[in-house]
């Protein structure tokens, strides 16, 4: 259950606190459901558990909560395809194309035709939430499904003002100077991937990875004056990770030393293991979250009246 | 614009003068004219123009461009691309600092209280390219930091924040601010006077209760930075110097 990337977003006390006791029933009001025939899409609350079980899991001031749903697969070209042969059909009988709305008007048709022929491929997205210290943490390395989960999250709840990462320090002109010899913030070292750019438009770009980032290439490249866009980090021998420019987490992987007490244990049930590896990542990443907001100076929106 | 469409003509004035000028086809252009822009001069052509046609337009407008080129540099305005190692000066904030080239292997900047110094290999070929990107990322990681300080100072008095923060050189716009709340702002505030980086922050956060230009946003304005008209006169009577100061450093394209 390990996440693989972290998207990150911060919200204020005030927000912390919408999230209390009834969070349940208003999860459970927006539980996610299979398409209907002439729906596109759904989105809606799924247990991280899987099955009929509740829909959030917390520990401590951590809550987890996961977004599901289903999509239908209708590519364009078959929409299309179908489309044409009716249009076929239509101008050979009449000895002309049909016009623009009438076209419109028949490619509704196919759509309704097609739509609950479809097959829906199913979603899921998990997110967790870091009350006391207001992150919102989703598993995605992607804007558009981490923005989705937020707006579900704030439909579910009415409001609830998430906010993206504001850096005061500009994460390229610091991974430039970790790369150029700089001190990196302590227990981090250098990873084995990076991305180099020239800042002018349209510039170069120069991307390593399973490379010895201390190199002379590299140097190279950062003596032509190119910027750190992506680079990859490894923290105190248990995590590694890839930042990039908007301080998106991605490639994350818990190492050897940080799973293994995990493994010694045995646990009765499923559920038991899911619960104790979620404390496991979300303790974990607590350390990395605070120092990625010291670094960077990422601070926490204020609470408002 | 298309790069293939963009060409460089040397040009000698009647006192004798050689200017580079930028000659560039544009698809909507009805017919030739030339222009002073950030860049430095500019023609732009229909479709089809020939070269002697541009040539011989040129020739007929070398009085006018002398002239011009001789009012912006009385204005202090500098126009050629900096080349290292040469005497320079860069304008920071509203003062004209020369610039002290250091020999360096990685590049670096900095802003000292008496002249900006300048890290680079000065031996190398591209040089003058490696000074225009250090440059764009310093300028970018300072205002950054400048910015943040600004928004923080403001956001009490106004009772709203902005999301977050994107920094380019714009072309004609000074800043905006997105339906989201996300604020844009030029590069090249951080050569002006720190007045005027002040202003436009201001401004853009005035936007979160206003979205228009009507009175009660510039009484939002004056509540939060009563100077506000003197700062707008500045910026829109010398703020086409300091985006062209920008762009001397930078180079003349704009935007990511």
């Amino acid at each position: 259950m390990y996440f693989r990337n972290l998207s990150l977003f911060r919200f204020s006390t005030t927000a912390a606190k919408q999230i209390d006791g009834d969070l349940e029933t208003r999860l459970a009001a927006h539980r996610a459901r299979p398409c209907g025939p002439f729906e596109m899409a759904t989105r809606g609350w799924v247990s991280p558990f899987g099955g009929e079980q509740a829909l959030h899991h917390g520990v401590g001031n951590y809550t987890l909560l996961t977004l599901g749903g289903e999509d239908k697969l209708l590519p364009a070209a078959c929409v299309n395809a179908v489309l044409n042969e009716k249009l076929a059909a239509i101008a050979a009988e009449r000895g002309k194309p049909p016009g623009g709305r009438e076209r419109r008007r028949l490619k509704e048709e196919v759509l309704n035709e097609l739509m609950p022929r479809a097959l829906a491929r199913p979603h899921r997205l998990a997110g967790y939430l870091d009350l006391d210290r207001g992150w919102a943490v989703i598993d995605t390395a992607s804007k558009k499904p981490a923005e989705a989960l937020l707006t579900e999250l704030r439909n579910t709840l009415e409001t609830f003002p998430v906010f993206p990462l504001d850096p005061e320090e500009s994460p390229q002109a610091l991974y430039t100077s970790w790369l150029s010899g700089g001190e990196l913030p302590e227990g981090w070292v250098l990873g084995d991937e990076c991305e180099m750019r020239d800042p002018q438009p349209k510039g170069a770009i120069v991307r390593l990875s399973r490379s010895d980032l201390s190199g002379s290439e590299l140097q190279e490249h950062l003596k032509s004056g190119k910027q750190v866009t992506r680079l990859g980090l490894v923290v105190e021998d248990r995590l590694s990770f890839t930042l990039d420019e908007n301080l998106v987490v991605r490639k994350l992987r818990f190492l050897e030393q940080a799973t293994e007490e995990l493994e010694a244990t045995e646990r009765d049930s499923a559920a038991a293991e899911f619960a104790a590896r979620f404390a496991l990542m979300c303790l974990s990443l607590t350390p990395i979250l605070a120092q990625l907001e010291k670094t960077f100076r990422l601070s926490r929106p204020k609470a408002r009246a | 614009m298309d790069a293939s469409q963009q060409n460089w003509l040397e040009l000698e004035t009647p006192t004798g003068r050689r200017v580079r000028v930028l000659t560039q086809v544009h698809p909507r252009a009805q017919r030739l004219s030339l222009t002073m822009g950030v860049g430095g001069p500019r023609v732009s052509t229909p479709r089809g123009t020939h070269p002697s046609q541009v040539k011989a337009f040129l020739r007929e407008n070398a009085p006018w461009l002398e002239r011009k080129l001789r009012e912006l540099e009385r204005a202090g305005q500098r126009l050629a691309t900096p080349t290292p190692g040469r005497r320079e000066s860069l304008l920071w904030r509203g003062e004209r600092l020369p610039v002290r080239w250091e020999m360096a292997s990685l590049p670096w900047v900095r802003i000292e209280d008496d002249a900006a110094v300048i890290g680079v290999q000065l031996d190398r070929p591209d040089a003058r390219q490696i000074v225009q990107r250090v440059l764009r990322a310093y300028v970018a990681t300072q205002m950054k930091r400048e910015v943040a300080r600004l928004a923080r100072e403001f956001e009490p008095q106004l009772g709203r924040g902005i999301v977050s923060t994107r920094l380019l050189p714009l072309k004609s716009l000074w800043g905006s601010l997105s339906v989201r709340g996300r604020m844009t702002l030029d590069l090249a505030l951080m050569l002006a006077p720190p007045t005027a980086l002040e202003y436009v922050v201001a401004h853009e956060m005035c936007h979160l209760w206003v979205r228009n230009h009507g009175p009660r946003f510039w009484q939002r304005v004056e509540s939060i930075y009563p100077d506000y008209l003197e700062t707008r006169t500045w910026l829109s009577q010398r703020g086409h110097a300091v985006k062209a100061e920008l762009a001397r450093w930078v180079g003349t394209e704009l935007g990511t």
